[in-house]
C-alpha cells in the first residue's frame, strides 16, 4: 500500500492560458484555486494544498485586476514535486504595475521584520480605506513563499516557490 | 443558547461564508465558517456589522469565544471584515477572549494574530489561543 510519504513525492504540473483576458468575469480565480487545492490535496498534506489555494488566489486576482490589456492572454502554471511547490502567473501589465510589484517584493525580502511589514501595511491600508495591496506581502510573510518578478515586452510574470521540506 | 445576529456572503445563490453571534449563558460566541473570496466582504456583511454594533453595547457577558475553526479561506480583502467583527467584540468586553483556531493553517497561525492586534499588551493580556487539528 502506498504511504502518505510516497504520495507526497508525486509530480504534478498543470497550466491554463486564457485569452482574451477581458472575458474573465466572476470568481474564476476561486474556481481554479479551489480545484487546485483539492487536486493537490489528493497527494499532498493539507498544509501544502492550502498553500496552493492561497498563492493561486492572490496571484490570479492580481493578474486579473491589474491586467493592462483586455485583449491579452493570462497564463497560469503550477508545478509540484516532492521538493518544491511553484506557481507562476503572467499578464499584460503597465510599467507602473511592474515596478510596484518589484518594489513590494524587494521591500519584504529585505525587511528585518517581514511580519511587521505585513502588520503595518494591513493597518495603514485599512486606515486609508484602500482595498487590496496585501496579496504579495501575505504570500511572503504568512505563507513563506519566495517571490520573483520578471517582465518581457510588458508581460509581467510573478513566480512563487515554496520548498516542501519546510511544510512537512 | 440565543442567536443574536447572523451574517452571510451569498455567492452564486449559495452561502459561501457565515458568521453567527450568540449568547450561551454569560458567554458570547462568534463563529466564522466557510470562505471569504469576494472583493468587498464588508459590503456583503454591512447589515450584520450594523446589527452587531447595535446589539453588543447593551449586552452583558463575562467572557467571549471567537471560533475560526471552520473558516477555510480568507482572501486579503477579507482581513478588514474579520478585524471589524473582532474589534466590535473586544470593544465591549474587558474580560477574557478565547480564540479557537487551526494549528496547521498559515492564516490562522500567522495573520490572525496580526488582525487581532495581539502585539498590543492590553489585547495580548485578554486573549487565549486554543489550537485544534483540522477535521
Amino acid at each position: 500500500m502506498i504511504t502518505d510519504q510516497e504520495l507526497a513525492t508525486t509530480a504534478i504540473t498543470m497550466s491554463y492560458e486564457l485569452e482574451p483576458a477581458g472575458h474573465i468575469v466572476g470568481d474564476l480565480n476561486g474556481l481554479v484555486a479551489e480545484f487546485c487545492e483539492r487536486f493537490v490535496g489528493a497527494f499532498y498534506p493539507r498544509t501544502v494544498s492550502r498553500k496552493a489555494n492561497v498563492v493561486i488566489t492572490e496571484l490570479f486576482t492580481n493578474a486579473v485586476n491589474h491586467n493592462a490589456d483586455p485583449a491579452s492572454r493570462i497564463s497560469f502554471g503550477l508545478s509540484l514535486d516532492g521538493d518544491e511547490l511553484s506557481v507562476s502567473v503572467s499578464n499584460a501589465a503597465s510599467e507602473e504595475s511592474i515596478q510596484l510589484v518589484r518594489t513590494t517584493i524587494d521591500r519584504v525580502a529585505a525587511a528585518d521584520d517581514p511580519r511587521g511589514v505585513l502588520a503595518r501595511t494591513i493597518r495603514d491600508r485599512r486606515d486609508e480605506g484602500q482595498p487590496g495591496g496585501l496579496g504579495l506581502i501575505r504570500l511572503m510573510v504568512e505563507n513563506r513563499f519566495r517571490l520573483h518578478a520578471s517582465a518581457k515586452e510588458n508581460v509581467l510574470t510573478v513566480q512563487a516557490s515554496f520548498p516542501l521540506g519546510g511544510a512537512k | 443558547m440565543k442567536i443574536l445576529a447572523f451574517g452571510d456572503i451569498i455567492v452564486h445563490g449559495k452561502s459561501a461564508f457565515t458568521s453567527v453571534c450568540s449568547l450561551d449563558g454569560t458567554r458570547l460566541k462568534v463563529t466564522f465558517a466557510g470562505s471569504i473570496r469576494v472583493d468587498s466582504p464588508s459590503r456583503h456583511l454591512a447589515a450584520y456589522l450594523a446589527e452587531l454594533g447595535e446589539i453588543l453595547p447593551g449586552l452583558t457577558f463575562e467572557s467571549a469565544v471567537i471560533d475560526f475553526r471552520e473558516l477555510s479561506f480568507c482572501n486579503s480583502n477579507g482581513f478588514y471584515v474579520v478585524m471589524d467583527i473582532t474589534e466590535l467584540v473586544m470593544k465591549q468586553n474587558g474580560s477574557s477572549i478565547e480564540i479557537q483556531r487551526l494549528a496547521d493553517d498559515d492564516w490562522h497561525q500567522e495573520t490572525l494574530p496580526i488582525l487581532l492586534n495581539v502585539e498590543d499588551p492590553t489585547v495580548h493580556a485578554r486573549i487565549t489561543f486554543v489550537d485544534h487539528e483540522s477535521l
